[in-house]
């Protein structure tokens, strides 16, 4: 029991932190500066949301690791090394508000879901789609397969009862003319007969970047279905081989709801294009309940454990405008809200008590 | 002390008066741009600055230059004002003062360049070199120009007619010419229109929609009058027209527009540097003196905030310029505070100087006309109020208990000594306050309490920095002027926060892009550690 406490109240000392902190400086100035190169979401994941990183070859700790290292410090220094005195009231409180932040930061980072939902007036959905991850499916009757486009192997196609060989896939994909239009030794099927992927370079912003794969399929039942194939986001037709049809696009998730846009509102300021306002509101059906709702900027929406945020806004090709909403779960929301009061408390106690000596 | 204020009513008296004082009613119009109804002289302020890079050309200011541009088209045209960088690799006369060149001379120039200009509008402004970049900014300028100067010629008088376009003036081809040139120019909208979404329209738009206006007849008799050379006649009429327009606006929005019009002839904020700089001077010989000047500049100084709260109906915190304005006001309120309590002259001096100084830093940030509208995200009241202000707030006690830790590293007083803690955790409470509140709102419009967004991670840098100082300052890794040399770094990390994030260009918070500050800032932090690497250093020498 003796050495327990002895090593929480080595753990707990302020020196830890005092060693950790600069470190932590450090990374976030790195996975800043690198975000101009890398792009928001890989060098956030590359530096901060990542136990150990490396530098050329050298492993260096990550993001995650500090905030560990200094969630348990504060800890211990909130479990063994805090006398209970008036003075030190304010301290104290600071001191389990950054846990309470730190602890919601790490149930957040658990847990988190992001993706969004694009809607026209009148159109409703139950579908999200995710802001990075697309997947490839092939879908007969209600068979699906679905397949992770970034970790695609030829093998994960087992379960088709054809082979399929991938030739090549792009994070970012450009559709160019094929080289050998109208030549006999042509073997492209659908759209890969006039053209073909290629690769281009990745956009820093993941959203902007356009999935593309080519890939060959042998053994289909049919024999003019052998043959090389493409795909890539946002490719309007679709490709039948043995009756599966074949896409590839954002991963989806489904709502235990719907969401229907009724009235979307988009306010600009008189005379220019500058948005002032956007405003959906919404109609949520769930079971038998139907539920009126308004999203705008800077107010969301929270019901059955997802938020809904006024994301942005698009037109589609008939010039309809389209709301864009952001659909997020997280079970961590709330921690921030508690431990901002209880800082800006504790904060505000210490100051005082510090400037009234 | 008597010499000394007479020198400085004398200074006062010798402030220039406005050169053509018969403009001012003119200044004073409402015109809708960039989603406001502003004043003449911020809408002329803003448009000079786009083409002049300047708000003031030819010893004019930018209403007598906007006045001459609708009604002098042909004059307009010979003056120098398009400002060219460095020529721009464009056939123009070499060391013109002011790089201004007119209207006529760019025209000539740029022929040879009008496919080049057509391909470089196509490409990403990302890729463009920097030459590429300003051909293209002049080509701009001179659309806005031409826009400009075309925007009253539905009522100027013919050359050789009694009759102007809309009269009926001209000849056939003369009146197609000026049609066509008119159609579409929709750059100065002073005509009232009753379409909420679109409450001022242009002359030629006026003319296309058939609005009948009461305010077209009036211009035509002004164009009839500067053509005659009659200024008594314009200036009535520029006056009348004024009191019609004015009488038309709502309550409200014509009080606005009144303090708009005092607030840009005024300048208040160079009033307030200016007393502020001798005010800190004054502090040094006469402390009760000096700081009465600073009092009376921050009470200037915070009318100027109420004023632009009222133009705008918004905190005065959403653009990076009102940012500076901001924490100069709280940069000096402890100043004022600290003298009150104990009588710091020094520290009260100190203050006005650093307050000066980000006064001085704003000037740098103003694009013609400072009151601007905001993007729909930040266009918001509560977080403006709440977050903007509370992490502007932080930004400005960062510089404040950095000053103490210089004046502290320079004098070694124990009163100031006594100050720098409490000073670093007032900065630590308002920056951590900020910056919670900052994921709240993140939390309330994005769906993400944190995102490792730059300006994000700057913020938290503040509070890391503060937090690590004050940390080693109690387990005691950091002596007195270790944990002084930290402070008083707290400026470098502040700095990088409120510019250099803003020069990455990334993120989501990247409303206030601009590029040629990395130098500035560059520069600064260079100096700022040779000065806190030489006080600590000095002091070891003569105190350890």
């Amino acid at each position: 029991m003796r050495d327990f406490l002895a090593i929480g109240r080595r753990l707990g000392q302020a020196d830890i932190l005092f060693w950790t902190l600069p470190w932590l400086m450090i990374l976030i100035v790195l996975g800043t500066i690198a975000q101009k190169t890398m792009g928001l979401y890989t060098a956030q994941h590359t530096f901060f949301a990542s136990f150990v990183f490396t530098y050329g070859w050298v492993p260096l700790p990550g993001g995650y690791t500090v905030l560990t290292v200094m969630t348990i410090n504060l800890i211990c220094k909130f479990l063994f090394l805090s006398p209970w005195t008036t003075a030190k009231i304010g301290i104290h409180l600071i001191h389990f508000a950054v846990i309470l932040l730190l602890l919601g930061g790490a149930l957040t980072a658990a847990t988190m879901q992001e993706g969004y939902m694009a809607l026209k007036e009148g159109e409703s959905s139950m579908t999200i789609r995710d802001y990075h991850d697309r997947v490839l499916t092939f879908k007969k009757n209600d068979e699906k397969i679905l397949v992770d486009f970034d970790a695609l192997q030829s093998s994960d196609f087992f379960a088709l009862p054809f082979a399929i060989k991938i030739l090549k896939t792009c994070r970012n994909t450009g559709i160019v003319p094929r080289a050998d239009l109208g030549q006999e030794d042509n073997d492209g099927i659908g759209a890969a007969s006039m053209a073909a992927i290629q690769c281009m370079p990745v956009s820093p912003e993941n959203e902007r970047n356009v999935a593309g794969i080519s890939y060959r399929v042998t053994g289909a039942m049919n024999e003019a279905e052998n043959g090389t194939y493409i795909a890539f986001e946002g490719r309007q037709t679709e490709d039948e081989i043995d009756g599966y049809t074949v896409r590839l696009d954002r991963a989806e998730r489904t709502l235990p709801f719907s969401v229907s846009l009724q009235r979307f509102r988009r306010d600009v300021y008189p005379g220019t294009n500058m948005p002032r306002e956007y405003e959906s509101r919404v109609t949520i059906t769930d079971g038998d309940v139907k539920w009126p709702a308004i999203i705008a900027m800077n107010e969301p929406l929270r019901y059955g454990g997802y938020t809904f945020y006024q994301s942005s806004t698009a037109v589609d090709q008939d010039g309809q405008p389209v709301s864009i909403l952001s659909v997020v779960t997280n079970q961590g929301w709330v921690f921030p809200y508690i431990s901002g009061i209880l800082l800006a408390i504790g904060l505000l106690y210490h100051v005082i008590w510090r400037t009234r000596r | 002390m008597i010499r000394i204020m007479v020198v400085l009513i004398l200074l006062c008296c010798a402030t220039p008066v406005r050169a053509e004082p018969s403009y001012t009613d003119f200044a004073a119009w409402p015109v809708l741009h960039e989603g406001r109804v502003k004043t003449m002289e911020s809408f002329a302020r803003s448009t000079l600055y786009k083409i002049a890079r300047d708000t003031h050309i030819n010893d004019m200011d930018a209403s007598t230059w906007m006045a001459h541009a609708l009604f002098d088209p042909s004059a307009a045209v010979a003056m120098p004002v398009i400002f060219v960088r460095d020529r721009s690799g464009l056939e123009l006369p070499q060391d013109r003062q002011g790089h201004h060149y007119s209207m006529s001379e760019i025209m000539v120039a740029l022929r040879p360049y009008q496919d080049v200009l057509m391909a470089l509008e196509q490409r990403d402004p990302a890729k463009l070199s920097a030459d590429q970049k300003n051909l293209l900014a002049v080509y701009q300028a001179v659309i806005i120009y031409n826009q400009l100067i075309q925007a009253m010629s539905a009522v100027l008088p013919l050359q050789g007619y009694d009759k102007n376009y809309l009269e009926g003036g001209g000849s056939k081809a003369q009146r197609a010419l000026i049609a066509e040139g008119g159609q579409d120019n929709a750059y100065v909208k002073i005509i009232p229109h009753d379409n909420p979404s679109m409450p001022k329209i242009s002359l030629w738009q006026a003319v296309a929609l058939n609005v009948n206006s009461p305010l077209i007849r009036d211009l035509t008799i002004m164009a009839k009058a500067w053509n005659d050379g009659d200024d008594q006649a314009w200036n009535d009429k520029a006056a009348q027209v004024k009191d019609i327009l004015y009488a038309q606006q709502s309550e409200g929005d014509e009080t606005r527009l009144s303090l708009e019009h005092i607030y840009t002839s005024v300048q208040p904020i160079l009033w307030v540097m200016g007393l502020y700089i001798i005010g800190a001077v004054m502090c040094i010989r006469f402390p009760m003196v000096g700081v009465a000047m600073i009092g009376t500049g921050f009470m200037l100084h915070v009318s100027t905030l109420v004023i632009r709260f009222l133009i705008l109906m918004r905190p005065p915190t959403g653009t990076l310029y009102e940012t500076l304005l901001f924490s100069a006001a709280i940069v000096m309120l402890v100043g004022i505070i600290a003298f009150i309590k104990n009588r710091n002259g020094l520290f009260a001096a100190g203050s006005s100087v650093c307050a000066t100084l980000l006064l001085f830093i704003s000037r740098g940030f103003i694009e013609g006309d400072s009151l601007n509208v905001l993007v729909a995200v930040l266009n918001t009241n509560f977080w403006l109020s709440t977050h903007v202000t509370m992490i502007v707030a932080g930004y400005a006690m960062c510089v404040v208990a950095a000053l103490s830790a210089h004046l502290y590293l320079f004098t070694n007083r124990l009163q100031i000594e006594k100050m720098m803690v409490p000073l670093a955790l007032v900065a630590l409470l308002f920056t951590a306050i900020g910056t919670l509140l900052g994921g709240i709102w993140a939390d309330q419009s994005w769906g993400r309490f944190w995102g490792w967004d730059p300006k994000e991670n700057g913020a938290l840098l503040i509070v890391l920095w503060l937090t690590w100082i004050l940390h080693g300052c109690v387990s005691g890794h950091m002596r007195t002027r270790g944990f002084a040399a930290a402070l008083a770094l707290t400026n470098i990390t502040v700095a990088v926060t409120w510019f250099g994030v803003n020069l990455l260009g990334v993120g989501l918070h990247s409303y206030g892009f601009f590029s040629g500050i990395a130098w500035g800032l560059g520069s600064f932090c260079a100096i700022q550690i040779i000065v806190v690497a030489f006080l600590t250093l000095r002091h070891k020498g003569r105190f350890s």
